[in-house]
């Protein structure tokens, strides 16, 4: 990685509200963190340039989803989320979840696979529509963790 | 020692075999286990579609934890929907019984039986499978337009058939091919290639214009349709890839889906 981006990366994770940050690029892998209960070094809002601050973003967004529990296709096939086109969907945004609560189902090879919650928690994003092939490992759903 | 019916729970009616079994394997119940309805209201086909299940057919589902990776449980639809054929081929022998890849199977080209399987995941761990059958035994009357796709032994043999002898014969077979499928699916492959009703018949792949069609020429050593194309090319159906339906050419391009 280029020096230069790294300098700012470490520049925009210390001004952040982050504490830690692994960035992994080309088999190198960086690992940043904060001695917890130390304020940030640049507390105030850094001088940004249009292309910083999308930098922050990203970052935040990493860093956001650092907390979340990503739920992740275990194989490819394709994805259902109600157990009929008549049912209402298994789980909607913001709804509660609780461990072995069934998210959606994946069929493949004529197998209804059934995705269960390893979490309690709320549903934050669902990345998924119904219908839709998903790959293996596709990312399915954000959880927020209770 | 045989495991598939030791214990069975018999209900003479319920919502679903499947979820009631999937009830008990959450409680940790021992893989064999067999749930039995003599009726079920809300018979469960692929895709949450209904599956017509009165009273006279035998609608049942058994509770296993195979040790195989998730992407091969599909191996188990074909071992039960094979297990149902040999147990028709071997009570019946006048009947001919093939197998509607991957999990329907038919008599005379009608629908008599369909598996299930469920799969319950905790992350990318198996946890349980439950595999539901529904077979056509002792149904005299189907309704519209189910009459024109199914059929049931009875109504092939010509007479009533005890659903307990007929459910001890299957169950022996499904826990043979279920071995078959844990530890020599070449074998059961070889077993079940026969009977592909599909086999050497001209099909169509696939949604709409995008389908390919091909001639049907038998499965690949994971089980998935081996088709080959116009262009000579041999081309593998696995139905993960995406919503398949199959349909034989000709005969107004008959809808051959499996399923409900």
């Amino acid at each position: 990685m280029d020096l230069k981006i790294l300098q700012k990366i470490i520049e925009i994770f210390e001004a952040s509200s982050l504490w830690e940050l692994e960035i992994e690029e080309k088999g190198t892998r960086f690992h940043l963190s904060k001695k917890r209960g130390k304020e940030p070094l640049f507390p105030q809002q850094l001088p940004s340039s249009p292309k910083q601050s999308e930098e922050k973003k990203v970052l935040e967004i990493e860093g956001e989803k650092k907390k979340l529990t990503v739920v992740r296709s275990p194989l490819v096939g394709t994805v259902y989320r109600a157990l009929s086109p008549e049912d209402k969907p298994l789980v909607k945004a913001r709804d509660k979840v609780v461990v072995g609560q069934t998210l959606c189902v994946i069929e493949a090879m004529k197998v209804m696979n059934e995705i269960t919650s390893e979490v309690n928690g709320r549903i934050k994003d669902i990345l998924i529509k119904n219908g839709q092939p998903v790959e293996y490992d596709q990312e399915l759903f954000l959880i927020k963790e209770h | 020692m045989r495991k598939f019916g030791r214990r069975i729970y018999y209900y003479p009616c319920l919502d679903s075999t499947n979820l009631t079994a999937r009830f008990l394997a959450h409680q940790g119940e021992k893989e064999g286990t067999v749930v039995i309805a003599g009726e079920q209201t809300n018979g469960q086909g692929r895709g949450g579609n209904w599956w017509f299940s009165p009273p006279g057919g035998l609608w049942f589902s058994l509770i296993l934890y195979p040790n195989i990776p998730i992407s091969s449980l599909g191996r188990i639809n074909m071992a039960a929907a094979g297990a149902v054929v040999f147990s028709i081929q071997k009570l019946f022998p006048s009947l001919s019984t093939n197998i509607l890849w991957p999990n329907d199977v038919l008599i005379e080209g009608k629908k008599v039986g369909g598996v299930m399987c469920r799969a319950s995941l905790d992350g990318k761990k198996l946890k349980f499978v439950i595999l539901g059958l529904g077979i056509n035994v002792n149904i005299v009357d189907f309704p519209s337009p189910l009459g024109f796709t199914a059929t049931s032994l009875s109504k092939e043999i010509g007479r009533k058939i005890y659903l307990s002898f007929f459910l001890a014969h299957l169950l022996k077979e499904l826990e043979q091919m279920y071995r078959l499928c844990l530890f020599d699916f070449s074998s059961l492959l070889e077993m079940i290639h026969p009977f592909l009703y599909l086999l050497g018949k001209l099909v169509k792949v696939g949604i709409d214009q995008d389908g390919i069609s091909g001639l049907v020429q038998g499965l690949d050593e994971e089980g998935c349709l081996i088709l080959r194309l116009e262009s000579g090319v041999q081309r593998k159906i696995d139905l993960g890839e995406r919503s398949i339906h199959l349909r034989k050419i000709g005969e107004k391009d008959s809808l051959i889906e499996s399923g409900c």
